[in-house]
């Protein structure tokens, strides 16, 4: 056999360690065989090695959504994204049951249907179907989305403190809103989401200010004021605690502890790099 | 619909977006031991009397591998997670359909596999482009680089991405999933000739970008 035809067979060995007989007799007296068996170990270790980014966030949300009882796909909002491309697909995109076309028909006869219902009914007094009323829009909700598009379109870690921060001040103000009249997996919700805006937004975004998008004087004027709202929900936090009904305790706590940490982690940033 | 739940997975959304965090996971660490057939087989089962938990541990056994092989595809990780959400739903809504015994893992990458051929041709109808996270995303330090020469491995990276689809996800499969020629073919709806012919020619393009310079260390 030619070298063209051992080194073909040298590439086509998917794991290039386990060569026939011929191959290695040929290859040990051969050097640019020799090579290209080098090479092509060295091509299965990289491609055992390509990097990818972690999905864990999403795993574990998707398999809270299995487990949760009832249909998998309406236990779960559809999070808008301006990536284009969010974390959950449209109901109809995951079951591939509806398509466009028949939405859009299924739409239109709804819109018809609704319209010949109006439309028999006027003379009567106007009575609003519950499902046909228009619900009031949450504006925390509304904030969130508008966040997390702002976060979306952000290229700088400074930005993106920014809009963590007023995120997380619209968390607590929520918290603050409902807290007496929401059930406690209601509030520990609102909880969970401060603390992963604050631990996973505000300290992630602050660990990534550095020389390049900023002077030292304005990077410690950003991470003060993040301290200081970090300081102010602490105290508001623990304060809510002592007064608040015995389902949001645990809630207000956790979220003293979450400004509380953060705060740690900001102060040894400074400390750390001299801010 | 629960606002906090929603407000939770923008946040959760959010924070994961950034660059910065991505490409910072030993990929050989986070995934699972391949799961005994057997023990596959008794999930499979009880998936198909209606056992979510089973079915969990199905997703739990496969997640990882089928994330890691649908971002080398898409080249972007919302994308990927998307289409493995989808995959695994269409695989819980037909369980019932499949035959317990049979080869799931082919199976399931069948259905992931007809699943980013339908966003291709969406892009296509769309005219849109997949951005490139691979290629862009700065590697940094870590125990993935630090185990095989980074320049190595971006080089590599880049070529992967510059192979046409059909040679990638022949070559992924083969290559990081270790499936054999007839269940790549049965993946791709292809003969088991053309899946060894498309793996060959990947490899064999992908093999010029290891650089002579570079092999003093090896054996």
């Amino acid at each position: 056999m030619n070298c063209e035809t051992i080194q073909n067979r040298i590439i086509a060995l998917a794991v290039a360690t386990e060569q026939t007989a011929d191959v290695r007799e040929h290859v040990a007296d051969c050097t640019a065989c020799q090579i290209m068996l080098t090479k092509a170990k060295r091509l299965d270790r990289v491609l055992t090695q390509l990097p990818v980014p972690s999905s864990q966030l999403a795993k574990e949300t998707f398999m809270e959504q299995i487990l949760a009882e009832g249909p998998v796909i309406r236990t779960k909002p559809i999070a808008p994204s301006a990536m284009g491309s969010g974390t959950f697909p449209s109901v109809a995109k995951m079951l591939g049951l509806v398509s466009p076309k028949l939405l859009a028909g299924l739409a239109a006869g709804v819109m018809v249907t609704v319209g010949g219902a109006w439309f028999m009914t006027r003379p009567k007094p106007p009575v609003v179907e519950p499902e046909l009323a228009e619900k009031p829009k949450h504006e925390f909700l509304a904030r969130s989305v508008k966040h997390h598009v702002a976060l979306s379109q952000s290229r700088t870690a400074p930005e993106r403190l920014s809009i963590f921060s007023k995120w997380s001040t619209d968390v607590t103000t929520e918290a603050k809103d409902v807290y007496k009249a929401a059930s406690r997996d209601e509030i520990s919700n609102i909880a969970a989401l401060y603390e992963k805006t604050v631990a996973q937004g505000i300290v992630e975004q602050a660990k990534q200010l550095d020389d390049h998008t900023m002077t030292r004087p304005e990077r410690l004027n950003r991470l003060q004021a993040a301290m200081t709202l970090l300081n102010s929900a602490a105290a508001e936090s623990t304060s809510l605690a002592a007064e608040a009904p015995p389902a949001a305790q645990a809630a207000f706590n956790r979220m003293a502890t979450a400004a509380n940490n953060a705060r740690t982690e900001l102060l040894t940033i400074i400390e750390k790099r001299g801010a | 619909m629960n606002l906090w739940t929603s407000a939770h997975d923008l946040v959760t959304v959010a924070t994961t977006n950034s660059p910065e965090r991505l490409l910072n996971v030993p990929r050989a660490e986070e995934t699972p031991a391949p799961t005994p057939a057997s023990e596959e087989n008794e999930w499979l089962a009880a998936a198909q009397l209606g056992d979510r938990a089973a079915f969990a541990r199905v997703v739990q056994a496969y997640w990882d591998r089928m994330f890691r092989w649908l971002f080398h595809l898409t080249h972007d990780r919302h994308r990927a997670e998307d289409l493995t959400q989808e995959t695994f739903l269409k695989a819980l809504a037909a369980i019932k359909s499949f035959r317990v015994g049979s080869n799931f893992r082919a199976w399931l990458y069948r259905i992931a596999h007809n699943n980013f051929v339908n966003l291709k041709r969406g892009d296509k109808r769309r005219a849109g482009s997949l951005p490139d996270e691979s290629l862009t995303a700065d590697l940094g330090p870590g125990p993935v680089v630090e185990a095989e020469d980074s320049e190595t491995l971006k080089r590599v990276t880049a070529a992967i991405a510059e192979l046409p689809s059909d040679f990638r996800t022949a070559l992924l499969l083969r290559a990081d999933e270790g499936m054999n020629f007839k269940d790549i073919s049965v993946v791709l709806g292809i003969t088991e000739e053309t899946a060894r012919w498309r793996v060959f020619k990947a490899r064999q393009k992908l093999v010029k970008y290891i650089s002579d310079d570079e092999l003093e260390e090896d054996d």
